[in-house]
């Protein structure tokens, strides 16, 4: 009885797409993949690096949660780095230079190898909707394709424009050619659409760089994977090398502002902040005398080296004088120029936390499309977008992640009351609960969704409830017993051991005295957790948060004392129908942002910016006084309620 | 909404300077035209543009109308201004004189005055103002007295404001250095010395223990100062009451205990409100009715303000048996009765007048202690809820630099907590900081992986 061919049409094979399609096609649903290039699956157009601050949780939980990016740069990357290590745990994050090629041969076999997942390579030309329902997607090639849902992740090409000095080609990126009729197609439907900007650096050859001028960086001596899922993790490492602009570089810069799209006004869309051009930088921090540079090899084969800290929009000749004038960099040649690139964007308050569109039901949308940068967090989009589409065919209510429970629940519901008007990025101090959003207890924070989603095999599953249990049963240990500190001559409980500065569990296996059934204790829940998989970084991980959990609790029960009232906002949901213009005692700003973005909660709304806590007392207020009985009551936990409650 | 026009002076009471007259409702543009002259401001005027023009006394074309000053007219057409009604103002450069004559001017064509808080009550029931500006506007609609409304004033026009920022700005400050050297790992090290945070921390609260020490100054405000006047029966308390009130109010009666309940009246004095309260006397041995007159005396004496604790010239001295916790204020009464006053002490007598001028620069002096004025000027009149939520804001930074000072945590701690802290003090200001903070660590540090 189903019309259409398809359940999930994914638009896009970028790093939100290839989430979007496997995660879809891995729960059941009847999937097609649409992409102008087989060969450019999950490729890597700007940095060739997966992780980072922030990011590197995003990917941990990605992977908790059944995605393949993390596992994919296990297999693929060249240099693994554990950033911020001379900080605390909770802002710790692994970083991975990938080799590009292979990543993207290793995401395009994936795809390709999936059940149910069909891929068609050509470009989509425009949207395809009946009263206000999508119902597929027409292509240029003349095909249409029918589906329920459609997942669109298109990235930079919504009318992408990319510049390098005056020198101006529409396209999604370099060698690629931009979508201008989906575009055009969702501006039809209604859709607000906002120019934003981005940029990349210069390429240059390993062989023209003298590296003796540069300082080595390599890798960590013993690299981290990503996944809890790669067992045999011995990666054959490469180094980057760091380099620096001097006053010359910024001397060119500023003499050949004239000349850069960026100043001289070509550019109109907004760039981040974050990750500002080079001639933003010497424009910026004029004090600043130089500027550190990475040179990131882009894999083991290619002889492409990466700039990182030198994006750029500059005519090709400047680029070549700037790259010259620093150290080490003299005879470097210049594979690939730097650019900016334009492209249309849907200001994500337009979406429902679902990540499906307010305006077109069964649309959705994920990733750069809706103004955020990079890979991890379009992967985290894609995989949220298509468990919510297909979880809506059957009619159940979408992920409702918190900001307290992942990095992925902060970046959809910054998405939501965010007004984002650069390049969204995220950052560990986006997230309030930051202590206890960690990379190591991403598997202790996801399992139950993990598990609800299905996505893992088997063995995953059972690896994730085996580490769960080691965690617990750990700590379980450790506060119940009494031990002797030889050192400090003292008695205390073994947790108590653990949170003096300084002491991990290696101190405590040497330094103290306890009774037989801990040691033997700690004995069998290494020996179970070793039965299930056999991977030394998943003993040491879940070792690791079971040290971290004792010396983050005592902050994290005050922390959350702070935060518990504005949690309790999040429990009242605000119906959809409410008709703020009419409720005059809000402040007209709140107003106006209420009417438009329409948050689902009460703890959403005094998120948005400039609605304030009146305004939440206006609103609950208005919700006790004007509606029936029981309405705008804290809804409590839908989760385990999900079927049958959502819209049909 | 039909609305007459009112017309009244828009600016605060304060020295020289621009003066700006508001005139609003629906026939504000025409009463303008009568007496304002400019090729500019005619049957098609233009919301929100200026022109320049002469205001005359009355209408134009009367004979006995004469120019007062060159203004600026700004129209604001409904519902774009601050009432959401039509609205002209008149920006004028003569200063107060020439402003009152504009008013003067405009209800000859027919304006009334605007009553205290009228312009913002409309714009509160024309849906223009916020819950906060609504809060200060009902403050400015209860307020009896002179020194009230101009701390209400002061609080739409964002006194409050002004006072939070100088407690989040340097917090704020504070959290993008730590975020800085969280997120930007690369640079050279760049955090922020524990010293330096726990200053700041402290500094900060500082500042809102001061902005806290304003509550009581809000509630004074509003409800005026309530002065209990105490003492042995037949001490003078009611004649002194009456005296103050300059009216008959109490009874006043040879015999002990004729006061038993408690009787109230209230009075603006040099722009703050007293409410006195005359009470029963405290004695040891009193009947059964009176015994509840007294019991209701200590009862105001506990909730008052001030206390007038009025003894006679050659009783007992007064009664100490109680402490006080309210600030109190010894008068010796009926000093026409005695010739030698005693030194050091208030004697006054309610029959001659005598003393009663001492008596209120002693009740001013008090009040002083209450900063008021401070309140006023600052523009702080707190609220129940603002109140509720600095009290709030106050034991997270408490807690705050008892980490910090205890167990040295990590800046990742550090910022964690911190950026709660803001966040709670951004539920009084309105203020979202993530965004601000990103943009402040933004400006500070570039380059990162
Ligand atoms: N000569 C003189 N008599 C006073 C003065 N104040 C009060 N009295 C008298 O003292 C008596 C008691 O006064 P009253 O005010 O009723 O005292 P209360 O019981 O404290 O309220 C009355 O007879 C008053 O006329 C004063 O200042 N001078
Ligand atoms: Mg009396």
């Amino acid at each position: 009885m189903k019309s259409h061919e398809f359940d999930i049409i994914v638009v896009g094979g970028g790093h939100a797409g290839v989430e979007s399609a496997l995660a879809a096609a891995r729960m059941g649903a009847r999937t097609v993949l649409v992409t102008h290039d087989v060969g450019e699956i999950g490729r890597m157009p700007c940095n060739p690096a997966i992780g980072g601050l922030g990011k590197g949780h995003l990917v941990r939980e990605i992977d908790v949660l059944g995605g393949e990016m993390g596992v994919a740069i296990d297999q693929t990357g060249i240099q693994f780095r554990v950033l911020n290590t001379k900080k605390g745990p909770a802002v710790r994050s692994p970083r991975a230079q990938a080799d590009k090629n292979a990543y993207q041969r290793l995401m395009m076999e994936t795809i390709l190898g999936q059940d149910s997942l069909e891929v068609v390579t050509d470009d989509a030309k425009g949207l395809i909707v009946e009263s206000g329902q999508v119902r597929g997607v027409s292509l240029l090639g003349g095909r249409i394709l029918t589906g329920a849902r459609v997942v669109l992740c298109t990235g930079t090409f919504l009318k992408g424009l990319m510049h390098v000095g005056d020198n101006r080609t529409t396209g999604g990126r370099e060698g690629a050619a931009s979508s201008e009729g989906l575009s055009g197609s969702l501006a039809d439907y209604g859709f607000e659409l906002k120019r934003l900007k981005t940029g990349t650096p210069p390429r240059l050859t390993r062989q023209s760089i003298d590296f003796k001028q540069l300082t080595r960086q390599p890798g960590d001596e013993n690299p981290d994977p990503f996944s809890f899922r790669t067992e045999n993790f011995a990666p054959d490492q490469i180094d980057c090398h760091m380099a620096y602009t001097n006053e010359h570089t910024h001397r060119i810069i500023s003499e050949s502002l004239d000349r850069s799209p960026l100043f001289g006004g070509m550019i109109k869309g907004q760039g981040p902040r974050y990750c500002p051009s080079i001639e933003d930088k010497v424009v910026r921090f004029a004090d600043k005398d130089r500027h550190l540079l990475f040179l990131e090899p882009e894999g083991r084969d290619t002889d492409e080296i990466y700039v990182n800290g030198l994006s750029t929009s500059l005519p090709a000749d400047v680029q070549e004088r700037v790259v010259r004038s620093v150290p080490g960099l003299e005879s470097a040649k210049i594979v690939r120029f730097g650019y900016a690139i334009e492209y249309d964007s849907v200001p994500s308050w337009q979406i429902h936390r679902s990540l499906e569109t307010k305006l077109v039901a069964g649309l959705y949308l994920a990733g750069q499309v809706l103004g955020t940068s990079g890979y991890e967090e379009a992967a985290a989009q894609g995989l949220v977008a298509a468990v919510n589409a297909v979880w809506s065919l059957d009619g159940k209510r979408p992920l409702d992640i918190g900001r307290g429970e992942a990095y992925i629940g902060v970046l959809v519901d910054d998405l939501v009351t965010k007004e984002i008007n650069e390049p969204y990025r995220m950052f560990t101090s986006r997230a309030e609960h930051r202590l206890h959003l960690r990379c190591d207890n991403a598997e202790d924070r996801l399992t139950d969704l993990a598990l609800e989603l299905g996505l893992l095999s088997n063995r995953a599953e059972k690896v994730l409830a085996a580490r769960r249990m080691f965690v617990r049963g750990f700590n379980d240990l450790l506060q119940k017993t009494s031990v002797f500190a030889k050192e400090k001559g003292m008695r205390l409980m073994a947790a108590d051991y653990l949170r003096f500065p300084g002491m991990g569990l290696g101190e405590l296996q040497k330094e103290v005295q306890a009774p037989d059934e801990f040691w033997n204790g700690i004995e069998f829940l290494h020996r179970t957790l070793k039965e299930t998989s056999s991977s030394p970084h998943l003993l040491a991980g879940a070792e690791n948060q079971v040290e971290n959990d004792i010396k983050y609790d005592g902050y994290i029960a005050k922390h959350n004392r702070l935060l518990r009232q504005r949690e309790h906002l999040d429990q009242f949901e605000l119906p959809d129908t409410l008709d703020y213009k009419s409720l005059t005692s809000l402040s007209f700003e709140a107003r106006e942002k209420l009417d438009r973005i329409r948050p689902a909660t009460l703890g959403q709304a005094g998120r948005i910016d400039g609605v304030r806590a009146g305004d939440l007392a206006v609103l609950t207020i208005y919700l006790k006084k004007m509606l029936p009985p029981g309405a705008g009551e804290p809804a409590g936990k839908k989760r385990r309620d999900r079927t049958g409650n959502g819209k049909s | 909404m039909e609305n007459d026009t009112i017309v009244a002076l828009a600016t605060p009471e304060g020295e020289g300077g621009l003066a700006v007259v508001r005139l609003s409702g629906s026939e504000a543009v025409a009463m303008a035209g009568r007496i304002f002259e400019s090729r500019r401001f005619g049957p098609e005027i233009e919301s929100h543009r200026a022109v320049y023009g002469i205001l005359f006394s009355s209408t134009k074309e009367k004979e006995t109308s004469y120019p007062i000053d060159q203004v600026l007219a700004l129209p604001l057409l409904g519902p774009n201004s601050y009432t959401g009604e039509d609205t002209v103002e008149f920006f004028c450069h003569g200063g107060r004189m020439a402003a009152r004559m504009v008013v003067a001017a405009c209800r000859r064509v027919g304006a009334r005055p605007a009553g205290p808080g009228e312009f913002t009550r409309r714009a509160f029931l024309n849906g223009r103002l916020s819950l906060d500006q609504a809060e200060a506007v009902a403050d400015l609609i209860h307020a009896e007295s002179e020194a009230s409304a101009r701390g209400a004033i002061r609080q739409l026009l964002g006194g409050l404001d002004d006072q939070l920022s100088a407690i989040e700005n340097p917090l704020l400050e504070l959290l993008s250095r730590i975020e800085g050297s969280l997120e930007f790992v690369e640079e050279e090290e760049v955090g922020v010395p524990e010293d330096e945070v726990i200053d700041t921390l402290k500094n900060s609260r500082a500042k809102l223990d001061e902005l806290l020490a304003m509550a009581p100054a809000g509630r004074l405000l509003r409800d005026g100062i309530h002065v209990v006047l105490a003492g042995p029966p037949n001490v003078g308390k009611s004649s002194l009451f009456n005296a103050l009130l300059e009216e008959d109010r109490a009874i006043v009666d040879g015999e002990a205990g004729t006061t038993r309940d408690v009787i109230s009246a209230s009075l603006v004095h040099e722009g703050t409100r007293f409410v006195f309260h005359d009470t029963a006397g405290l004695r040891d041995d009193p009947g059964r009715v009176e015994k509840m007159g007294i019991d209701r005396t200590w009862k105001k004496v506990n909730e008052a303000d001030l206390v007038l604790l009025l003894s006679d010239p050659d009783g007992p001295e007064p009664n100490s048996r109680e402490n006080y916790e309210v600030p109190v204020i010894q008068v010796i009464t009926k000093a026409d009765l005695v010739k030698a006053n005693k030194d050091n002490t208030l004697c006054v007598s309610s029959t001659t007048g005598q003393g009663l001028p001492e008596l209120w620069a002693a009740l001013d002096l008090a009040v002083r202690e209450f900063r008021l004025q401070e309140a006023v000027t600052m523009g702080v009149v707190l609220n129940e809820r603002h109140l509720h939520r600095l009290t709030a804001c106050r034991s997270d930074l408490e807690i705050l630099i008892h980490e910090m000072e205890s167990s040295a945590p990590g800046e990742e701690v550090t910022g964690t907590m911190l950026s709660s802290v803001l966040s709670r003090l951004g539920e009084v200001s309105g203020r979202v900081f993530t965004e601000q903070l990103l943009e402040s660590v933004f400006q500070r540090f570039c380059v990162g992986k």
